[in-house]
């Protein structure tokens, strides 16, 4: 009798242990996805359960929400992909007629910027936003603020940028493939203009520092005032010196004049007939690496000035019925876990300083060898000057890169790049007042 | 009675062309016109700003390097596609000539090749740095640097002009072979006779016989060429000042930036422009035909 | 000296022949190559690496899914513009009602209006109703084929006796029985060339598709061309697959029917 009181007893122990178990071992992880200020949506999100879609240009958004619907099995993520360059088009008629609109979508942060104001785009401040992205590096957070300061868009990796380098060439002829010594040596133009003479000196031309000296522009860009604010065309009299380094480069033939994503360029990239590139960290693509044949063979540098290029944003579609199902998809992008999870997975770099800070003396990608890459890019992302987004600011970037290496490719004065750089702008934007 | 029944069913025989027309045609035509009014970018709804955008394009220097550029390029493609389908007619009419029917395929083939495809072999075909070109006229010793083909003013618009001859100089040899072939054999035989040698023949006789048909490809092709977009729309590694066309401008402005009022406004003008081009060119042929 | 003479005009011949060939040889031979080999070499015979060109190609653009879009956009369309255009030339040709002259000159006159006049303004329409993404809007319209009734019409005043007519309509043929059992196969070799016409018309069309549509799944060939263009600028490899993939089969079925093809053109000019 006792003995079976003593069975029971330890069965009942037991489940219960296990019951309690499993409790404790949850309980944490949702109120850790969901965040601690939105507590009944927390006890909501255990019923959320339905259908949403998404539109995206990226293939990888697939996979992401794979990762997605692991976690939340009562969330279906419908992913639809359109790559080429109709997207923005796509996006911007359905977000207008409202017909099929997609529940969630991402933005390109070439042109974020252009609906980033617009109403169809809900404001996820309300939803509890800011308290997620409390840890981002301060320009991801910058990219995705509307003119009144709410966060309208929200992205999963950051987008550092660097001198990505050919290890093999660098120790060659640089004499080291050491990153911190590089960036050391990358640090002015002035110090790139004279290694890159030495490169061509010592190579009898063959090899070169730079693939093309628009690399200058996007390193520089971040940094210089915006070209239009307040519906005026202001141009920085510090993009003379830009320009002025970029012709020197080309004048002197110390470039190896391939065009940036050009298949040249992707083909110098493996052969180490150039040595560094302005590269953002999601171009890894570009190296042929089949078989693991470049593994170990790249290093990253920091550039002159830290710069980033590129950011996948999402938004959600205002008049969604199913708003919450897609914020708590934001929402899973945003968390430790996933950002480590995309890191290891597809080598994206994160978002959240903190993932840095957690993996930094760990992670390494084999393409980079032993480098410890974090550590470079933390550095760099912890910099990157946050600036507010408009329609404006990237596009007229662009437009003046478009001006300027196509000026000094044909062997414009600055101030004719200048003009052309204005033809454009009122080209693109007749409401803007010109500076001249 | 009859007749009146008659009479019903032409009309709705006829009627579906009207009705798909007025649907599909007239009504955006006429509602291109009420947009090119207006500024609409898409995302918010069109608001009536008279003619500003018409007056915008009038100092629009964009614009008109469009229009330059657009003409460039169809002189490029239109002197050597004439000239070369006209010469090929010549030879390939003459019966003597073996394998007539292989060539005559050869040559028309281009022309059936999706034009986007045409563009992109060609902007291959003399990319800077990779292309075929620079490397053959490297390896024969020709050039010793490569050749910035697409930067180059007259290069650019002389590539997609040639790219555009190659797709349509077989379909042109064609009408002019359909033409020869009209020519009456005794025409020929008189002149035989009188002892005209080949060069007379053909420019005494042939050039004048099939000169309806050389004004009528002269026609369509004008019409055509203004509106030239497939081709050069794949030259992305060329500075798109060269080698924008009307076209490419109104859809680049309409669907890159999304000025859509503007873009109407612009295909207002293109509309315009290819009108004079035609009325002046009828107005030649016409003049030729009395004188 | 004749035989000179002719010998200088076949090598004139075939350096056209070879001019209108080398893009061909060089787009087959390039997509037998890696990017490396593409970009630095000067490339005269085959490589092996066409087999990972075609599958970067095919994990991001289906181009056999464009094909078949393109196949069933341009079957579609030419099959309306045969039968209306036919219909509307037969409305033209043999019947009398009032306006009929005024009418057809008007048809006439549409031809002259360049096809991107109201581009804007069809799609804003499209997109209010709702349009978009759908091949709708690629299709119905080409039942308004103008040179289609134009160039039938003359077709029809020709090769369709007013007796036949006459003769099924006293016996008790209902008009558009009439026009389907006796006046359409009278026009068989006309919609034959009109049907190559408007076939390879349909085929080419670029930028409407590029502007209705949005699935990448259900655009035509030619915008899944451009669009590996945009999306492989640097892989040359990839883009050198789409655009033969693109070509092959056109060469199959042109090597097949040239001569039914060049024909057809030829009397589309002439009556054109």
């Amino acid at each position: 009798m006792t003995k079976k009181i003593t069975l029971a007893l330890a069965i009942f122990v037991l489940i219960a242990s296990l019951l309690t178990g499993c409790k404790s071992a949850n309980e944490p992880q949702q109120s850790n996805q969901a965040g601690d200020q939105t507590n009944d949506q927390t006890g909501g999100s255990k019923e959320l359960s339905g259908e949403i879609v998404m539109w995206t240009y990226f293939d990888q958004v697939k996979w992401q929400a794979e990762s997605f619907m692991s976690k939340n099995p009562n969330i279906k993520v419908n992913v639809q992909v359109f790559p080429g360059d109709q997207y923005e088009n796509k996006i911007r008629m359905v977000l207008q007629s409202g017909q099929n609109a997609p529940d969630v979508f991402d933005l390109e942060e070439a042109y974020v910027g252009k609906f980033i104001d617009n109403p169809a785009l809900a404001d996820l401040s309300a939803m509890g936003a800011d308290k997620l992205l409390e840890d981002y590096a301060p320009y991801l957070v910058a990219l995705g603020k509307d003119k009144s300061g709410k966060i309208k868009a929200v992205t999963d990796n950051g987008s550092p940028g660097g001198f990505w380098y050919n290890r093999k060439s660098a120790k060659e002829y640089l004499g080291t493939d050491d990153p911190d010594k590089l960036s050391e040596m990358f640090s002015s133009w002035d110090s790139i203009i004279k290694l890159s003479q030495d490169v061509v000196q010592k190579s009898g031309g063959k090899v070169h520092l730079l693939a093309h000296f628009s690399d200058a522009i996007k390193i520089e860009a971040l940094s210089k005032k915006p070209f239009i604010e307040d519906s005026k065309l202001t141009i920085d009299p510090a993009w003379n010196d830009v320009l002025d380094t970029m012709r020197g480069i080309r004048s002197k033939n110390l470039d190896a004049k391939l065009d940036p994503w050009s298949p040249a360029w992707g083909a110098a990239i493996n052969d180490g007939s150039v040595i560094a590139w302005a590269m953002p960290s999601w171009a890894g693509f570009f190296i042929d690496n089949k078989d693991g044949k470049a593994n170990g063979t790249i290093g990253i540098a920091k550039a002159p000035k830290p710069y980033f290029e590129g950011a996948t944003m999402r938004a959600i579609y205002d008049k969604s019925p199913n708003k919450d199902l897609a914020f708590e998809f934001i929402k899973y992008f945003t968390t430790d876990e996933y950002q480590v999870e995309n890191l290891k997975e597809t080598g994206n770099i994160p978002a959240k300083l903190s993932v840095y800070k957690n993996n930094i003396d760990t992670y390494t990608d084999p393409l980079f060898g032993d480098q410890k890459i974090l550590k470079t890019y933390y550095d760099i992302i912890s910099q990157v000057p946050a600036h507010p987004v408009d329609r404006y600011y990237r596009d007229s970037i662009n437009l003046f890169g478009t001006a300027a290496s196509e000026g000094i490719t044909k062997g414009q004065t600055n101030e004719q790049i200048f003009n052309a750089f204005r033809e454009k702008i009122k080209n693109a934007y007749p409401e803007i007042e010109l500076d001249k | 009675m009859y007749n009146k029944k008659r009479a019903l069913y032409g009309i709705s025989f006829i009627a579906p062309f009207f009705i798909v027309f007025a649907v599909f045609n007239l009504y955006p035509i006429l509602y291109s016109l009420y947009l090119s009014f207006t500024d609409w970018d898409g995302m918010n709804l069109p608001s009536f700003i008279g003619l500003r955008n018409y007056s915008r394009l009038i100092t629009d220097t964009y614009f008109y390097t469009s229009i330059f550029n657009t003409l460039f390029i169809w002189i490029c493609s239109i002197i050597p596609q004439i000239s070369l389908a006209l010469f090929l007619a010549i030879i390939l009419n003459q019966k003597a000539i073996k394998g007539r029917d292989f060539f005559r395929a050869l040559y028309f083939f281009p022309n059936i090749v999706t034009p986007v495809t045409i563009g992109v072999i060609f902007s291959l075909l003399f990319d800077w740095q990779t292309g075929t070109v620079n490397k053959m006229l490297l390896a024969l010793g020709i050039i010793d640097g490569n050749i910035n083909w697409m930067y180059s003013p007259f290069f650019s618009r002389l590539i997609i002009g040639l790219a555009i001859c190659w797709q349509w100089f077989g379909y042109n040899m064609l009408m002019f072979m359909a033409g020869l072939q009209s020519i009456s054999q005794e025409i020929y035989e008189a002149a035989y006779i009188d002892g005209a040698n080949q060069r007379q023949i053909a420019f005494k006789i042939t050039l004048p016989l099939i000169k309806p048909v050389i004004i009528f490809v002269l026609i369509t092709s004008i019409i055509g060429g203004l509106q030239i977009f497939d081709v050069p729309a794949m030259f992305r590694n060329a500075p798109q000042d060269l080698i924008r066309t009307m076209v490419m401008y109104l859809y680049e402005t309409g669907f890159t930036r999304y000025h859509f009022g503007y873009a109407s406004a612009i295909a207002y003008a293109i509309f315009i422009i290819i009108a004079v081009f035609s009325l002046i060119s009828l107005k030649i042929t016409n003049a030729n035909k009395e004188s | 000296m004749k035989k000179f003479a002719n010998i200088i005009l076949y090598v004139f011949l075939i350096i056209i022949m070879l001019l209108c060939l080398i893009p061909f040889y060089s787009m087959l031979i390039s997509s037998t190559h890696d990017n490396t080999s593409i970009t630095t070499k000067l490339l005269v015979l085959p490589g092996n690496n066409f087999l990972d060109n075609y599958a970067r190609l095919m994990q991001t653009v289906n181009v056999w899914r464009g094909f078949l879009n393109s196949t069933i956009i341009a079957i579609s369309s030419t099959a309306l513009t045969l039968y209306f255009s036919a219909l509307a030339a037969y409305g033209f040709s043999k019947f009398q009602f009032y306006g009929r002259d005024s009418l057809f000159a008007f048809v006439v006159a549409t031809m002259m209006i360049p096809g991107q006049l109201g581009i804007i303004g069809f799609y804003k329409l499209m997109n209010d109703i709702g349009l978009i993404n759908s091949y709708i809007p690629l299709i119905i319209p080409s039942i308004a084929n103008a040179f289609g009734i134009f160039f039938m019409k003359q077709m029809c005043d020709t090769a369709v006796p007013n007796e036949i007519i006459e003769a099924s309509y006293v016996d008790g043929c209902g008009e558009l029985r009439l026009f389907n059992s006796i006046v359409l196969p009278m026009l068989l070799p006309a919609l034959a060339a009109l049907g190559i016409l408007s076939f390879i018309g349909a085929w080419n069309s670029f930028l409407m598709p590029l502007i209705i549509l949005i699935d990448n799944s259900l655009q035509p060939l030619p915008v899944m061309i451009a669009s590996v263009r945009t999306q492989f600028t640097a892989d040359y490899g990839a883009q050198y697959v789409g655009i033969l993939i693109s070509v092959i089969p056109i060469i199959i079925i042109f090597s097949i029917s040239s001569r039914w093809i060049m024909n057809s053109v030829s009397i589309g000019a002439v009556k054109g």
